[in-house]
C-alpha cells in the first residue's frame, strides 16, 4: 500500500510536469499551404464553419470552408489538417457553378490522375487524400481569379468516453515533427471573415456538465438532461481592398498579396478545440448497441459499446518503472519542465523503490546505469543529470524502447512509461520489429502520445500488444484531469486478455480483432456484422491478476433498423485499421491492399489507398464513375434529419440482465451551491442582529 | 455572552474571526499556487490510505474557480457567524469532520475515485454552529437553518442531481450529509462532556 501511494504520487507529479510542457510546444497548424520559395501568391480562407453532432456512440463533424482568390490569376487551393483520431472522411463536396457536387471514392493513384487531368484542362475538380497518419489534404482547382470556392468535408468517428467523461477533439494543431513538410510549405492558417464552431451533444444518459477548456468566450447551453450545445464564433475585420487590381501585363500594378498581418483575422487555426462532457455519476456499468439492418433478410451491422463496472483493486505489490523519454529536436522548449517533473517525482520515492531513466533521440542513453534505489543522494545526483540534458536530433524510438527493456528483472512487475510526440525516423522503424521487441519480455507499455503528428496507429498497436494503454494528449486538453485518469489506470488492476464472445446469433467480421487489456474507466467498442434476429448471449472474459473473470448478458439483436446507417462506415474503417496494422507489421501485401481499396470504395472512405474525387457531374458520367457514395450520403442525410427531430433513445440493451453489478467509476467534489450561500447569508444576518440585541 | 459586535468587525479589532481568515487565506493561496484539483493533494478515495495527509488536504483544494469561490465565501460567512462563539473549536470541528467525510468517501462511497472540496466539512461546521447558537439563544430559527440545509441535501441525494452547482467535479451531496451528521455527533459529544 505504501509502495503504491509513493508510486501514485511519483507518477502524478511526473506526468503533471510532462504534460505542462505541451503549452510550450512549437507548432504548425491546419491551413492553406503554399510552397515555400515560390512566386505563387497565397489564397485566403474567408470562412471556416464546423458543425459537430455527437449522438452517444459516434460524432459526425461537418467542416465548410470558403477559399478566396484575391489575385488576378486562377490558383489551386491546398488545405491540410491533422487526421482526427479513428476518423473516416465520408463526404467531400465542392460547389461547382453554385451547386454542390459530392465526391466519389476511387483508388488513390487513379483519383489523382483524373484530378490532374481535369486541372490541366481547366475544369473544376477537387481531391481529398490521406497522408498516412498525419494529415488529410484537400486540393481544389481552380479557385478562379477574384472569386471564391466553397467546400464541405464530413467525417465520422467513434466517441471516446473514459471514466464517465466524454472527450471530442477538433484537431487543428500539427505536431511540428514533419520536418520535410515544415521546410517545403508555408502555411496560412488565418480565417479572414468568419469562424464558427458548433457542437451539439445528444446523450441518452444525463450529462452534468460540458466544458471547452481555454475558450471562456464559448457559449455552453443545456437544452435538456442529455442535450447540450457549444458555440464558439468570431468575425474578422479587414482593410479595404486595393483599388488597382489590373493584371501586371496590362500595365496595372499587381494586386497586393494577402498579408495576414494587415488584417484582423477572425480566427487562427493553430490550436485544437477540445470539448469534454461529464455523465451523471453513479451510472451503471452496461452494454449499449446501435444497429443498422435496413433489410431483415440481409446482413446487418452493429456497434456494441461495453462500459464495464468491474471491481479493480489498487495494485499492492511493487513495480519497476522505466521512464523512456523523447528528447528529440521537437521537444526543445519543453525540456526544462520535463526535467523539473522528473526531479519532483524522484524526490517522492522511497528508498526501496526502483527506477530507471532512458533518454532517446537519434540514439538511446541510460542515465541511471541499471536500477537505482531511491536514496536521497542518488535522487539528487540523477535529478541534476536529467536537468543537464539538451534535446535535439532525430527520433530513434526503437533504441529507446530496447534500452528501456534491457535488464528487466523477471521477479518484479515492470512497466515502461513512454512519452513521445513524434515519429520514429532514425534506426529501426518497422512496426513488426517493435512488436517483436516488446514480446521478448513480460512488460506493459503505457504511452502518452503528444500532439497530432505522432504515429498514433503504431503507438496504439504496440501499447495494445503489451497489455498497456495509450493516452492521446492535445495542448488544449485539461491536463490535470487527464493525469488523474491515467494514473488511476496505472495503479489499479486491469482486465487482461479481454475477449468478447457472441453466441445465439450469427455474427462475423468483428473489429477490432484484438481488444487487449481494459483499464479502469475504459470502454470496449466492437463492430461487426450479424444475420437474422433474436436473443444473443454476450460474454466478456479476461483475467484480473491472473484470476479468470466472466461477465455475461443476454439481449436481442433486432430484425430491422434504419436509424444509424453511418455505422456501416465506422465498421469499415475499423476493419481498415485492422488491415493497416497487418500491413505495418508484415509489409504491404496485394490482398490486404486490395481489401482496403474495396472497402474504401464500397463504403466511401478516404484511406491510405483511396481518395475522394470531385469533378463536374457530366465528367462523372463520361468517365463512367459510379455515384455510389452520393447514394450512401442520401440515405445518411435522411436518417440524420429524422434523428435530429427526436431525443436520443437509450441504446442500453442489457437492462433485463445487466452484465455488470457495479457502477462505472467517476470523480466527485464537495461544492457549496449559490443557494446555500444565500441561506448562510440569512444565517449571518440573523446571528449578527441577535448579537447586536445582546 | 460574546462581546463581539458587527460594528467592531467593520472597524476592525482583535475580535475578527482570525482563525477563519487564516483558513480562508490558506485555501485561497493553495488554489492560486497549486491550481485546480492538484493530483498530489486530492483525496484518492479509491486508495483511501495512500499518503495519510490527503485525508485532510483533499478538503482544502478545489476542482475549479467556481468550486473554490463558492466554498471560500461559505467558509467566511460561517466563520463570521460561528467563530466568536466556537473560537478554537472551529478547528476541532473541521478536523473531526475531515476524518468523517474522508472515511465515508474512502471506504463507503461506491466507486468514487477522487474527492476534493470544502463543502463536506463546512456542512459540519454549519450544523455544529447552529446547534451551539440554538443552545445559546434558545431560538428554533437555528434549527430551521439545519433543516433547510438537510432538506436540500436529501433532495439532491434522492434526485441524484446537484441543485444549482455545476463544477468541474460533480457535487457529492452524500458528503454534505455525512458532514452534517459529523457536526451533530460532535455537538452531542461536546455536550456530554460539559
Amino acid at each position: 500500500m505504501k509502495q503504491d501511494k509513493r508510486l501514485f504520487l511519483q507518477m502524478a507529479t511526473y506526468f503533471m510536469a510532462l504534460f505542462s510542457m505541451l503549452g510550450l510546444q512549437p507548432v504548425l497548424a491546419a491551413g492553406l499551404l503554399t510552397p515555400s520559395n515560390s512566386s505563387l501568391p497565397a489564397l485566403e480562407i474567408l470562412s471556416h464553419k464546423v458543425d459537430v453532432v455527437i449522438e452517444d456512440a459516434y460524432a459526425i463533424t461537418r467542416v465548410e470552408q470558403v477559399f478566396n482568390n484575391p489575385h488576378s490569376q486562377d490558383l489551386e487551393a491546398r488545405y491540410s489538417f491533422p487526421v482526427p483520431a479513428h476518423a473516416s472522411v465520408a463526404e467531400f463536396t465542392l460547389w461547382i457553378d453554385g451547386k454542390p457536387v459530392t465526391a466519389e471514392v476511387l483508388e488513390k493513384g487513379k483519383a489523382r490522375k483524373i484530378y490532374q487531368e481535369e486541372k490541366k484542362a481547366g475544369r473544376d475538380a477537387g481531391l481529398t487524400e490521406k497522408d498516412g497518419y498525419k494529415t488529410f489534404e484537400i486540393m481544389v482547382s481552380p479557385v478562379r481569379a477574384g472569386k471564391t470556392t466553397r467546400i464541405r468535408l464530413v467525417y465520422i468517428q467513434p466517441v471516446n468516453m473514459d471514466t464517465g467523461i466524454g472527450r471530442y477533439v477538433y484537431p487543428l494543431e500539427e505536431g511540428g515533427v514533419d520536418e520535410q513538410k515544415l521546410a517545403f510549405w508555408t502555411n496560412n492558417n488565418k480565417v479572414k471573415k468568419q469562424f464558427d464552431f458548433k457542437l451539439k451533444l445528444k446523450s441518452s444518459a444525463p450529462v452534468d456538465a460540458v466544458r471547452i477548456p481555454g475558450k471562456s468566450q464559448a457559449r455552453v447551453q443545456q437544452q435538456s438532461a442529455g442535450e447540450w450545445q457549444v458555440h464558439l464564433g468570431s468575425q474578422g475585420s479587414t482593410p479595404a481592398p486595393a483599388a488597382n487590381t489590373a493584371h501586371p501585363l496590362e500595365g496595372g500594378a499587381p494586386a497586393p498579396a494577402f498579408n495576414p498581418k494587415n488584417s484582423s483575422a477572425a480566427y487562427t487555426l493553430d490550436k485544437d478545440l477540445v470539448v469534454y462532457w461529464r455523465q451523471k455519476s453513479g451510472l451503471p456499468g452496461r452494454v449499449d448497441m446501435v444497429t443498422y439492418k435496413p433489410d431483415a433478410s440481409k446482413r446487418g451491422t452493429f456497434m456494441m459499446v461495453i462500459t464495464p463496472g468491474m471491481d479493480l483493486k489498487p495494485i499492492a505489490r511493487g513495480m519497476d518503472w522505466i521512464f523512456v523519454l523523447d528528447i528529440s529536436g521537437s521537444m526543445q522548449g519543453k525540456y526544462a519542465t520535463l526535467a523539473d517533473g522528473v526531479q519532483r517525482a524522484l524526490k517522492k520515492m522511497r528508498a526501496n523503490d526502483r527506477f530507471r531513466i532512458v533518454l532517446f533521440n537519434s540514439r538511446a542513453t541510460e542515465l541511471t546505469s541499471g536500477y537505482v534505489n531511491a536514496t536521497p543522494d542518488m535522487i539528487k545526483h540523477y535529478s541534476n543529470k536529467v536537468a543537464q540534458v539538451t534535446p535535439g536530433s532525430g527520433t530513434n524510438l526503437y533504441a529507446g524502447l530496447a534500452k528501456g527493456m534491457s535488464s528487466i528483472h523477471a521477479d518484479r512487475t515492470s512497466a515502461i512509461v513512454l512519452v513521445t510526440d513524434g515519429v520514429a525516423n532514425v534506426g529501426e522503424t518497422q512496426q513488426r520489429k517493435f512488436i517483436e521487441l516488446l514480446a521478448k519480455k513480460d512488460i506493459r507499455l503505457f504511452t502518452f502520445i503528444m500532439g497530432n503528428s505522432a504515429n498514433r496507429p503504431m503507438l496504439e498497436l504496440l501499447t495494445r500488444e503489451s497489455g498497456g494503454f495509450a493516452v492521446s494528449l492535445s495542448n488544449s486538453d485539461d491536463i490535470v484531469g487527464q493525469i488523474i485518469k491515467a494514473t488511476s489506470k496505472v495503479t489499479h488492476q486491469a482486465l487482461h486478455g479481454t475477449e468478447v464472445k457472441i453466441s445465439g446469433i450469427k455474427t462475423a467480421d468483428i473489429s477490432p480483432r484484438k481488444i487487449g487489456s481494459v483499464y479502469r474507466g475504459q470502454q470496449i467498442v466492437l463492430f461487426g456484422h450479424y444475420w437474422g434476429n433474436g436473443q444473443a448471449n454476450v460474454k466478456v472474459t479476461g483475467k484480473i491478476s491472473g484470476q479468470k473473470k466472466v461477465y455475461q448478458t443476454q439481449f436481442n439483436f433486432p430484425s430491422s433498423t434504419r436509424e444509424n446507417p453511418e455505422i456501416e462506415r465506422l465498421w469499415a474503417y475499423s476493419t481498415i485499421e485492422d488491415l493497416m496494422d497487418e500491413i505495418n507489421n508484415f509489409g504491404e501485401k496485394a490482398d490486404m491492399k486490395n481489401a482496403i481499396i474495396s472497402l474504401g470504395i464500397e463504403y466511401g472512405l478516404v484511406t491510405d489507398y483511396t481518395s475522394m474525387l470531385v469533378v463536374r457531374e457530366d465528367v462523372f458520367a463520361t468517365r463512367n464513375i459510379k455515384r455510389a457514395n452520393k447514394q450512401r450520403l442520401t440515405t445518411e442525410h435522411t436518417a440524420q434529419q429524422k434523428r435530429q427531430a427526436r431525443p436520443v433513445p437509450s441504446q442500453r440493451v442489457d437492462n433485463n440482465k445487466p452484465m455488470f453489478k457495479l457502477p462505472q467509476p467517476h470523480f466527485g467534489g464537495g461544492a457549496i451551491s449559490p443557494w446555500m450561500i444565500m441561506l448562510l447569508a440569512g444565517l449571518l444576518v440573523i446571528t449578527l442582529r441577535q448579537r447586536h440585541a445582546d | 455572552m460574546s462581546d463581539y459586535t458587527f460594528s467592531q468587525t467593520i472597524h476592525g479589532n482583535k475580535s475578527l474571526p482570525w482563525i477563519t481568515l487564516g483558513l480562508f487565506i490558506f485555501a485561497a493561496l493553495l488554489y492560486l499556487t497549486v491550481g485546480a484539483a492538484p493530483s498530489s493533494l486530492v483525496y484518492l478515495t479509491d486508495q483511501p490510505l495512500v499518503e495519510w495527509y490527503r485525508i485532510f488536504t483533499g478538503h482544502w483544494v478545489h476542482s475549479d474557480i467556481e468550486h473554490a469561490s463558492l466554498n471560500l465565501i461559505a467558509l467566511l460567512i460561517l466563520g463570521v457567524v460561528f467563530e466568536p462563539v466556537l473560537k478554537k473549536r472551529v478547528l476541532s470541528v473541521l478536523l473531526f469532520s475531515s476524518l468523517a467525510v474522508s472515511i465515508w468517501t474512502g471506504f463507503l462511497a461506491p466507486d468514487l475515485k477522487a474527492y476534493c472540496g470544502l463543502s463536506g466539512i463546512l456542512n459540519s461546521l454549519l450544523v455544529y454552529g447552529c446547534l451551539t447558537l440554538w443552545k445559546q439563544y434558545q431560538q428554533k430559527i437555528y434549527l430551521l437553518f439545519i433543516l433547510l440545509a438537510a432538506t436540500k441535501t436529501i433532495v439532491e441525494i434522492t434526485s441524484q442531481q446537484a441543485m444549482f452547482s455545476h463544477t468541474s467535479w460533480p457535487a457529492i451531496p452524500q458528503a454534505h450529509l455525512i458532514g452534517m451528521l459529523a457536526g451533530a455527533i460532535q455537538f452531542y459529544l461536546t455536550e456530554r462532556r460539559t
